[in-house]
Order: structure tokens, then sequence, then C-alpha cells
């Protein structure tokens, strides 16, 4: 197996040039991940969209400048028109009536189409530098030298001590600009720094990722890790660690295929964390939300059964006579299946007793079925009461309401109603003793 | 009707304000008390929240000047706390009431710093006085409307400001919430401290204030309630904007004429 060997040699890091694009790739993915919660948060994603997309004709103009893809001069490049980008955004929305996704758009396009058109112009120039060139549109980690890690190692460095020390300053002015601005703040400045270190987070890339697909880089994993967490310390963590691990994958698969570009693979692995985290995050996850769903009907349907053994007993006054299915049955539409899975979840609570074919309600099961009623005749009248809904309305809704009222609530409504004795339907409201 | 105040703590002096160039104030000029309970009342549209704003520098005006506690905004930002609309923010930002309540501390002098258990003591301090310490941990998205206005007044005591600048903040708030804002705004007031609200609802109005503000884009009237709040006055501020001034304005936003002469 080669692919397996590969790992084997790409994760013990022996080879020099590895050390390089994997430290490389880590520093790169941390920074990008960390400063786009903050253009996450500031609903600036399509900006940074924009900016990576225009830093491709400062790269090309650099390149046409110096002669050489020295990084210095790509970097500059790119830096440059990245943040020309941002500025006429800005201008162009407040002294014009575009409005910002149009202005976004309209940058993003002009830019990359000068872009593309200079790739061109160098790539028929027949300077013998210019090969490899083409690679920054997708990004080509495994070409990353020991020089290349110090240059674009050092700015991701920048870009993750300018998040650490303005920290504070960022989080205000992501939050509450207003509230900031009146505390004596300089937001003009926290918003150049914010943009700038933008600008390098996405510029730095350009050789591991590509300027394509670079705006990813930064909002995916922000995103992500929104799901997670409610925590902005958390969050920012957690984009970094999923950046981080996204950027190894894709220096991996640079390592190991010669032609493969690495920034596609870098953004399918992250995207699969986004969707396995949209699938499985607690709280806000699909299967969290399912299983939620899940539980709720299955109480629902406990607590029905049990209401409507007590009910049986009210009406012949004898709580723990033998009832089979069928009795249960035509005192309330059941479907036959789910309740026979309810008597047996039932059973294995003790709430009831399987006896052959009849079921027999326990002590605990009554005094829960017997809350449930109570509950139920309690809302009904408080609906009648105080929201003054006809006796006829009101039991659809206390059909609904008896399985999520809390013992707290329980005790208000008990209160606040003056523990009534029956409900709208002249039914008697029963008190446990 | 424009009463005065003596030893002003706001003056605000021939204050034009606009949007896109049209203006929503237009030559205000008026002066507050200190240590009083105000009321910033008018009609929608009618820029009372605008000229909180202006107080605090936070849009530009096209003409005239403001003086807090007789001096320029920028030596006495440390004496005045602003609190927002509440829906100014975006409320699922990944924060915790306790967050939002330190944010009163922070100070362009120790922004640098991390926050001392001083800073703490005190949001907390601040989060029982809102009764809203038991949400402490909780994430803002969470909230209610009345929570959310709660921990905006957290954070603006933990500031331990002495005028205090609110837009709105009875706005989508339960009623008993806006009582026990109004009780906190009393004892506020009992400190010494000086409370200018925007407000909207006429029947609290006066009950709530002892110095009140009438406009409608221009300053109908400024002075103690009881001579101020009268049925003429509040005629004349909601009823209607002054026809001229209304054309006038719009001329003057079509043609982007300056509002000022050079």
């Amino acid at each position: 197996m080669i692919a397996f060997e590969n790992i084997i040699d790409f994760l013990s890091l022996k080879e020099a040039n590895v050390r390089y694009v994997v430290l490389g790739t880590i520093l790169l993915s941390i920074a990008s991940s960390v400063i786009g919660c903050f253009a996450l948060l500031r609903k600036r994603a399509l900006i940074v969209d924009s900016i990576s997309h225009s830093i491709l004709p400062g790269v090309c103009m650099g390149f046409m400048i110096s002669g050489t893809k020295d990084p210095l001069f790509l970097l500059g490049g790119a830096m440059l028109t990245g943040w020309l980008s941002i500025y006429f955004i800005d201008i162009i929305t407040r002294y014009s009536k575009i409005k910002a996704d149009t202005a976004i758009g309209l940058n993003l396009s002009v830019f990359f189409a000068v872009g593309i058109l200079l790739l061109t112009i160098i790539q028929n120039s027949g300077n013998p530098n210019q090969s490899g060139l083409s690679d920054f549109l997708f990004g080509k980690a495994a070409t990353m030298v020991e020089s290349d890690l110090y240059t674009f190692g050092g700015m991701a460095l920048l870009v993750i001590s300018g998040v650490v020390l303005f920290y504070k300053q960022f989080v205000l002015v992501s939050f509450d600009m207003n509230f900031a601005k009146t505390i004596g703040l300089n937001i003009k400045f926290y918003e150049f720094i914010l943009s700038i270190l933008t600008v390098m987070a996405v510029a730095i890339g350009i050789q591991t990722v590509g300027v394509v697909l670079m705006a990813a880089m930064l909002i995916t994993p922000a995103a992500t890790a929104r799901y997670w967490t409610d925590n902005l310390n958390k969050m920012l963590v957690i984009a970094a660690l999923i950046g981080a691990l996204s950027g190894i994958a894709g220096a991996f698969v640079s390592y190991s295929y010669e032609n493969m570009p690495t920034g596609p693979w870098i953004v399918i692995v992250f995207s699969v964390i986004a969707m396995l985290s949209m699938v499985f995050a607690p709280k806000k996850g699909i299967v969290s939300k399912w299983l939620r769903q899940k539980r709720n009907s299955h109480k629902m349907m406990e607590d029905n059964i049990l209401k409507a053994f007590y009910r049986l007993g009210e009406k012949e006054g004898d709580f723990y006579k033998k009832r089979t299915v069928e009795d249960l049955m035509n005192l309330r539409k059941f479907e036959r299946n789910k309740l026979l899975t309810g008597l047996k979840w039932l059973s294995a609570e003790n709430t009831i007793v399987h006896i052959n074919n009849t079921y027999v309600l326990s002590k605990k099961g009554k005094a829960i079925g017997e809350r449930i009623v109570k509950i139920h005749r309690l809302w009904e009248l408080y609906l009648k009461i105080y929201l003054r809904v006809a006796d006829d309305h009101v039991h659809d809704d206390a059909e609904t309401i008896e399985h999520i009222i809390t013992p707290e609530l329980e005790l208000l409504l008990e209160k606040q109603l003056d523990y009534p004795t029956e409900d709208p339907h002249h039914q008697k409201i029963p008190y446990s003793k | 009707m424009i009463i005065h105040a003596e030893n002003p703590i706001i003056e605000v002096h021939d204050l034009t304000v606009s949007y896109n160039n049209k203006p929503v104030l237009w030559n205000v000029d008026f002066t507050l008390p200190a240590g009083q309970m105000i009321g910033i009342i008018g009609p929608n549209g009618a820029g009372k929240s605008t000229l909180l704003k202006s107080l605090m520098n936070l849009i530009p005006n096209n003409s005239g000047y403001i003086k807090l506690f007789n001096d320029d905004l920028n030596k006495v930002r440390h004496k005045i706390s602003y609190v927002p609309q509440r829906e100014s923010v975006d409320w699922d930002f990944p924060a915790s009431v306790m967050d939002i309540a330190l944010m009163g501390r922070y100070k362009p002098g120790n922004i640098f710093k991390r926050f001392t258990s001083e800073d703490k003591d005190i949001a907390a301090d601040c989060l029982k006085r809102v009764k809203m310490l038991d949400y402490a941990k909780r994430q803002i998205s969470q909230l209610s409307g009345g929570q959310q206005q709660r921990a905006f007044l957290a954070r603006a005591l933990a500031q331990q400001a002495d005028l205090y600048l609110m837009d709105e903040p009875f706005a989508g708030v339960d009623a008993s919430t806006e009582k026990s804002i109004i009780e906190l705004f009393l004892s506020m007031k009992e400190e010494g401290k000086t409370i200018l609200v925007v407000h909207h609802d006429l029947q609290s109005a006066a009950d709530y204030f002892n110095w009140i503000l009438l406009i409608n884009t221009r300053l109908v009237a400024s002075g103690p309630t009881s001579k101020i709040f009268t049925p003429e006055m509040l005629r004349e501020t909601y009823g209607g904007k002054l026809t001229v001034l209304t054309k006038v304005g719009e001329i003057i936003a079509e043609t982007q004429f300056p509002i000022r002469e050079q």
C-alpha cells in the first residue's frame, strides 16, 4: 500500500521539506481561521471572498515588477490589491446608490478578470521564472521551502498575535460599534487593523490554498466552530483546530500526489467537517434536534397511555383493574403498534405490570397518570379564566400543554387558580394527598 | 416654550443634523439640568434617537455645537454612558450576559489589560441590580427582549457614569420589566445621576420624567414636565410636520444643496 507508507512517512516528519510544508500550513490555517471568526461575526464573509479574488492581480504585478517569484514581492502586491478591493467596496457603498452585495460582486469579478489577464500576459512572455505561477490559483502546498516558511509562517504569526493583542477591541467593534465609539475607542483604527489582518491572512494562503478558495479557509472553520459553542474563546480555538486539521490533510495530499492542487482538498476536508457538525453538533445539530423530537414523542405516548389507564380507573372506580389493549383503544384512538411499543416502555419502567395479555397500573404509574389528568384539567380552567377561551375549545390545547408543565409551574397554576376542584367540563381535578 | 436650565449638564446650540442631506433635526437649541429624569418625547421619525446619537458624536452634524458637563465630549466621555437601541446589535453573538456587563468596564486606557477581580465584582453587582445575576452565564441569544435590555443596562451601570443616555429602553419589554427599569432609574436619580431617555409613550411620560423635551424635527418645547406637558404643546408636537419646513427639507435633499454656506 503506497498510500499507507506515505502517511507514515508524512506523519513522522522525517524529511525537512515535509516539516516546512506541515508547519507552514498549520500556521496559515490557524491564522486564517481565527481572523475568519471576526469576519464571520462582523458579517463580512462575502468581502473576504472579494479580497481573495482581488489578490490575484497583485500577485501578478509583484511578479512582473520583480521578475521572480520572490514571496515578498508577491505578498506585497497581493496585500495592495486585496486592501484596494476593501477600499473600493467601502467607497462605492458610501458614495453611490449601489448596495454592498452588488459592490462586492462587481469588485470581485473586475479584480479577478484583471488578474487572469495579467497571468496570461506573463505566461506568454516567455519568462522562464513564471512556471508554477498558475499554482497560485488553487494552491500547491508541497512547493513550500524553508525560506517560504519564514515569510508565510512569520506573517501568519503576525496575524495570530494581532488577534491576541487586540482581542478586546475586536470583540467590542464586532458586537456593538456604537458603544465602542462612545467609550472613545478609535474605531477607524481598529477596523483598519482588522482589514489589514484579514488581507494578510488571505494573502499568505496563495501558495498553499490558492486565491480562489482562500475565502473558504477563513469562513468555513468559523461557521463550523459556531455550531459547537456559544463562547467566543472556544469558537476561536475550535476554528483554529478545524483549520489546522484540514491544512495538514491538504498538505498530505499535495505531498503524495504531484499534480494535485492543495486548496480544493483542504476545502473538501473542512466542508466534510462542517457537514458533520451540522448533523452531529450538540443542541444545534440535526441529530440532536431529531433526538429531542423523538424524546418528546416518547414522553407524549407514555403520558397518554398512563392518562388512559387513570381515566378508565376513574370511570369504573377501580384504578388497579386489569386492562386489555382493546380497553385502552376504546377510550382513546391509539395506533395499535405505537400503543404496544408504549406499553413495553412503561412495563420496563414499572409504571404498569404486564400479566398475560392484560396490563395493570402500578402505584407509580397511577401517580403519573393522575398528575397528567390534573394538569390537563387545571390548564383547561386556566385557559377559560385567564384567556377567556370557550369551554369547548380548551381541550386540544391542554392535550399538548399537559406534557410540558414543570412541577414549579404546576404549583403556580394550583395557587393562581386557588386549588379548584372542577375543570370547565365539571370533571373532578384530582389532588394526591 | 423653551425653558433653560441653570448650570446645565447638557447644552445644545443651534444643532442641525441630516441623513442623506435631508435634515432630521433642525436648529435645535436647549439646555438640560443635572440630576433629573429627562424624557425626549415625539412621534416616529421626529429625530429622537438622532439627537442622542448627535450628543455622543456618533453621527456628524451640519451646524451647531454641543457641550456636556460644560466641556468637550472627548474630555468627559468617562462620565457618560450611552445605551443604544436593543435591535442595533446582533444578539446571536457568541457572548454571555456576564461578557456584556463586563464590556462596561472597558476603557481606552485599560483595554490591553485583562479584567481585574474588581471589574468582575462591579459587573456582578450591576447584574444583581438589574436582577440578571442568575442569568450571568446564559448565552445572550437565549434572552427575552426585556432580559436583553437589562443586560444592556447592566453594562451601562458598570460604566459608573454620571450621565446616562438611553435610546428607547422600554421598547418591546413587558410591563413588569418596564416597572423594574423605572425603579432602577429612580434609584440612579437618587444617587445624583442624570438620565436622558428616548420615550414614545405619552401615557407614562408625565409620571416618569420631571423634565421633558418635545421634538418633531424641530424643538417644540423643553422644560419641567408640569409646565411643558400640556395638551396644547402635545398637539403642536404630534400635529404633524410643518409643511413649509418639510418641503424645504425635500428640496435640500433633492438638490443636494449644502445645509450651511461654508
